[in-house]
């Protein structure tokens, strides 16, 4: 009789981690994941054409209506569509992660009524259906611009960290949705808004440099948005734009904000979720 | 952490309060249990009494207001048949997505996966097959097996066998009570069928209004709920009921089992109990016990047993013994007419309600499981 004894109490803090847990989280998030992959597949009948077909319909869209109709043009004479397209993996995946992340615990309320697990294994099997297609979408850009421009360089550690710094954002966003529409499901209509604000605030398809032709000295507002540190990073990372700059810290520092208080959210309401679902 | 080497789960001052939209209500209150590993605990109650929170805060759903409690080794929740389910996937997808909800990791469900459909009994063209094009049998035993192949030194069962086909239903309470002797896994298991769990658990709870009103042998247990369920003023008011027929020269004011707690083939006795002003000569007492669809089933008569007393005393008792109770499964009504020399004195329907809880009409042979009411004669197969 060596087996662990595990003590479950009212006074427990929903900062209780235990080794358990983390099994547990991997085991869950790993089936979820696995699930939603073997449906993708088996639902759409274009199945895994999909994870090629819509990074290149994004780029299409973004060319016509940005660099064609709207006439945006990239700094330091780059070429627009390699410019742009440079962050437009990064959006695609946090898009992802946060559109059927958010949803995805009322979404899955009957599982969660009947079976007990960490919760946030949920949106977290998102990130990993996402970080598929976003390995998809890398090798595309990897691929054109490397045919456009003849660079074939890749920094790897560089493009690790901005691909994670960009799912802990998103998951940190994905987060707070999903443990704030178990109370109030119109978080869940206003969703798709939300997603459009937000690309269209983030430097994806504009250089960041136009942001202080917006707001002058109030300019800080604007780095609020994690993406400028994660656009300007992948752009840092594929082109080797640096233009850093101390505004950038707090882009940064809102990545690691929003990743910490929206797995705090997610825990918080994990004790109550069963009784509010 | 300290938990006494014999124990399983010890559950201490375990309570849960939910707050409604103006007041707060205790689902949960004061729950002391030490349960032994190896044992099985059944949970009775009425609905609303707590079973269902207490299974809840003990598999980890929802968190308890107060209190704590502590187990040993790995714990594993039952509360549905085929949690996670897709229908789009197949058999096998479908068994790998389920068992790992259910905390079996990939490495033992690879190992037991075949075991898990041999147990299911579905030909291996369909396990490959999406499950929306099975039956709803074939899911609910797709289901089962899975469940019935889970690896938890605790297994924590909610009235899950009580759907799907009989001969399954058996067939997985035997894999349960092989695992529970042979591996010495602890169970809790709540179910309304007192007969399965009487026959699962020798142990079990009552919850009556949020709290633990007794602990003990699962038969003794089982009998105070049914006391508690059965409408115990049935007695008082059948002497105040005033819908009754013929002439009011006698009243019939009891009508009693003993036991309380009725079993197909088990023994029983009906005492009627009746008041009159004077003595009674050639009284006949005719009963007829129906289904609760309405339907006449078992006549129960003193002149059809010839049993003629000359006289009987104006207030008395009288008591009919039944050897093997022949009636299913089931909830059953007594209409109940009194004569004396050929004159109806006393008529009342519905005098009493009562129910059968499951068991075997003939020694070793299954439980004969259906919705509806009947009746089990004694009758011989031979080949």
């Amino acid at each position: 009789m060596n087996k662990k004894i595990h003590s479950v109490s009212s006074s427990d803090s929903i900062w209780k981690f235990s080794k358990e847990g983390f099994r547990r989280t991997k085991q869950v998030t790993l089936a979820f994941a696995r699930r939603d992959l073997q449906l993708r597949y088996i639902q759409t009948r274009l199945g895994w054409f999909w994870s090629i077909g819509q990074p290149l319909l994004a780029a299409i869209l973004v060319l016509v209506v940005f660099s064609w109709i709207v006439k945006i043009e990239a700094p330091y004479g780059f070429d627009y569509s390699i410019y742009a397209f440079a962050s437009l993996p990064a959006w695609l995946l946090s898009q992802h992660i946060i559109m059927q992340g958010s949803p995805s615990l009322v979404n899955n309320q009957h599982i969660i009524s009947k079976v007990a697990f960490p919760r946030q294994s949920l949106p977290l099997s998102k990130a990993i259906v996402a970080s598929v297609d976003y390995m998809v979408a890398t090798i595309l850009y990897f691929l054109f611009r490397g045919i456009q421009t003849g660079i074939w360089d890749f920094y790897l550690i560089s493009f690790l960290f901005y691909s994670f710094i960009t799912i802990l954002a998103s998951l940190g966003i994905a987060y707070w949705i999903a443990a704030i529409s178990i109370r109030f499901r119109d978080w869940l209509a206003i969703l798709p808004l939300l997603i459009q604000g937000l690309f269209l605030l983030s430097p994806i398809v504009y250089p960041t440099e136009k942001y202080s032709n917006a707001l002058g000295k109030y300019e800080w507002i604007l780095y609020l948005n994690p993406f400028v540190a994660i656009c300007d990073g992948f752009r840092w990372t594929w082109m080797g734009i640096n233009n850093w700059s101390e505004l950038h810290y707090i882009s940064f520092l809102m990545i690691i904000i929003l990743y910490l208080s929206g797995i705090t959210a997610i825990r918080y309401t994990e004790d109550k979720m069963v009784d509010t679902l | 952490m300290k938990l006494s080497s014999n124990l399983a789960i010890q559950t201490e001052n375990l309570g849960k309060k939910y707050k409604l939209k103006n007041s707060e209500s205790w689902a949960l209150k004061h729950i002391n249990l030490n349960i032994e590993t190896g044992s099985a605990l059944g949970i009775i109650g009425p609905n609303g009494a707590g079973k269902s929170t207490l299974l809840k805060i003990l598999s980890g759903l929802t968190k308890p207001t107060t209190g704590s409690y502590k187990y040993r080794g790995s714990l594993t929740s039952l509360l549905e048949v085929g949690t996670g389910f897709h229908p789009d996937l197949s058999g096998i997808e479908n068994i790998y997505l389920s068992a790992a909800l259910n905390g079996m990791s990939r490495k033992i469900i690879r190992k037991k996966v075949d075991q898990i459909i041999d147990f299911s009994g579905i030909s291996l063209e369909y396990i490959n097959q999406p499950i929306k094009h099975y039956s709803s049998g074939m899911k609910v035993r797709l289901g089962f097996a899975v469940a019935a192949n889970i690896d938890a030194d605790i297994l924590i069962v909610d009235e899950v066998l009580a759907v799907g086909d009989v001969s399954f239903q058996e067939k997985c309470m035997q894999s349960m009570e092989s695992q529970m002797h042979e591996q010495g896994r602890t169970v809790l298991f709540v179910s309304h069928n007192l007969y399965t769990l009487q026959k699962l658990c020798p142990q079990a709870i009552l919850l009556y209004q949020s709290e633990m009103t007794q602990l003990g042998n699962s038969k003794d247990v089982c009998e105070s709920y049914i006391n508690q369920t059965l409408d115990r003023n049935d007695n008082i008011k059948l002497e105040k009921r005033e819908d009754r027929g013929g002439s009011g020269k006698i009243r019939i004011n009891k009508l009693e089992w003993t036991p309380t707690l009725l079993q197909t083939g088990k023994e029983a006795t009906l005492t009627i109990g009746y008041q009159a002003k004077e003595r009674l000569e050639d009284m006949n007492i005719k009963i007829s016990i129906n289904g609760s669809d309405g339907r006449f089933l078992t006549p129960l008569s003193m002149h059809s047993s010839n049993f003629r007393p000359e006289s009987m005393p104006a207030n008395g008792e009288l008591t009919v013994k039944i050897k093997n109770i022949p009636w299913m499964k089931g909830t059953y009504f007594i209409d109940i007419r009194v004569i004396e020399k050929g004159m109806v004195c006393d008529d009342l329907r519905k005098a009493s309600k009562f129910q059968v809880h499951g068991g075997t009409f003939i020694e070793g042979g299954d439980e004969f499981n259906s919705t509806k009411n009947g009746v089990f004669i004694p009758h011989v197969w031979n080949i």
